[in-house]
């Protein structure tokens, strides 16, 4: 079987435990009020800033045994980079505090989803990386359009009009990124790597989780 | 002091304080705290390492709590085999999703925010397990940067969170056989 398959099947309850997080239910059917539509972009901010330096750290270990991921995460870091500007972007479109998202750190399960990522590149195995690209493409390709659909409903704008670049671009912009991974997956055959990428993928999914909950991106909410 | 009531109020730490714990859970629960204490050395070298002589007395400091806490990840291996439980299992797979959360944190504080985060990790294994007694407070009051004092506040409030979610339902009871 593909090890991509494997993946999907191996990581399936992961993501539907997603689901099962009530304020992610609420938000892709009903949105988010503004100021948490702010709070949420806060730590999409820092999510997307260690998105290329995580990648980054990862292609820097891989060897030419995974020279096929190490040329992908160039590839990838090519297509991501700057994508922080365009969230600070929705940010100051939506009236948010551009300055406080910056120098301000994400809420704890974000600091601790990025801090993992670095973690799993430089201290597990390089593959790891693709655990979170797999998890955020996932999230990105199945729930990002109807998310911002959803919370551009509920604030009464228009997707189009400005608050929602990140959002909207990459629900369409992952479709393609999540064939691309598909390929580059079913590469690896070495068992050390498809276990961290399966650990790697599960850690992702638990913290992302996390973000929706008690100490997530709402404890930033007016406080 | 906010973040360690919380954690004394998760359901599954007031328990554990109160009645112990199953020895299934007891010996998931080394499992997670095998590998927190198999990092607990490397974190504080990584922050060592990037002490300038700005730092130098937070840097002797974690010399000398290397010295004393080298290998105590062999205790816990004992542990783990005194109650039956499984050493080689727990040396081979990885601890659950919130201690590799919070391990990773520790590192990435020491490495990519400051080095002086890592006594938000000693400060709050400090107060989970009262090991250090007063040595801690007094190193701690050597602090004047703003930014290293930031750093610590951070990382003391980021170890006790994730600290309480390794009680909670993808922590360590997820090495619970079933």
């Amino acid at each position: 079987m593909s090890f991509f398959i494997t993946l999907v099947e191996m990581t399936d309850a992961n993501r539907r435990e997603l689901e099962t997080i009530p304020k992610v239910n609420s938000m892709i059917h009903h949105g988010l009020s503004l100021a948490e539509y702010k709070a949420f972009l806060h730590d999409l901010y820092h999510i997307v800033w260690h998105f290329c330096p995580v990648m980054a750290a990862a292609a820097a270990r891989c060897s030419d045994r995974f020279r096929e991921v190490r040329y992908d995460l160039y590839d990838r870091i090519e297509e991501e980079k700057g994508h922080e500007t365009w969230v600070l972007e929705d940010i100051e479109a939506i009236g948010g505090d551009v300055a406080g998202a910056r120098a301000h750190p994400p809420s704890a399960p974000v600091q601790a989803m990025i801090a993992f990522n670095y973690f799993g590149a430089e201290r597990v195995h390089p593959c790891s990386v693709l655990g979170m690209l797999y998890m955020l493409e996932v999230v990105s390709s199945v729930y990002g359009g109807r998310v911002s659909d959803s919370i551009a409903r509920t604030l009464g704008r228009n997707v189009d009009a400005g608050g929602f670049r990140f959002l909207s671009s990459h629900a369409t912009m992952d479709v393609d990124h999540m064939a691309k991974l598909n390929i580059l997956v079913k590469t690896i055959d070495d068992p050390e790597a498809q276990e961290s990428i399966v650990n790697s993928t599960r850690v992702n999914f638990y913290q992302f989780g996390r973000m929706f909950g008690e100490g997530g991106f709402q404890s930033s909410v007016g406080g | 002091m906010q973040r360690r009531r919380a954690l004394e109020d998760e359901p599954r730490v007031h328990a554990m304080i109160h009645h112990g714990l199953k020895l299934e859970e007891y010996r998931a629960f080394l499992h997670d705290l095998y590998d927190i204490v198999w990092h607990f050395c490397p974190a504080m070298a990584a922050a060592a390492a990037r002490c300038g002589d700005e730092f130098r007395n937070v840097r002797y400091a974690l010399y000398e709590r290397i010295e004393e806490e080298k290998e105590h990840e062999t205790w816990v291996l004992e542990d783990v085999g005194a109650v039956g439980g499984d050493v080689a299992g727990a040396k081979a797979d990885p601890p659950s999703a919130p201690v590799q959360a919070m391990i990773a944190f520790n590192y990435h504080g020491a490495e990519r925010v400051h080095p002086c985060s890592v006594l938000g990790m000693l400060y709050m294994l400090e107060v989970v397990s009262s090991v250090y007694g007063g040595s801690l407070n007094q190193l701690l009051k050597t602090i004047a940067d703003p930014t290293a004092q930031r750093s610590i506040i951070n990382s003391t409030r980021m170890n006790f969170y994730l600290f309480a979610q390794m009680f909670r339902e993808n922590g360590f009871v997820t090495h619970i056989a079933g």
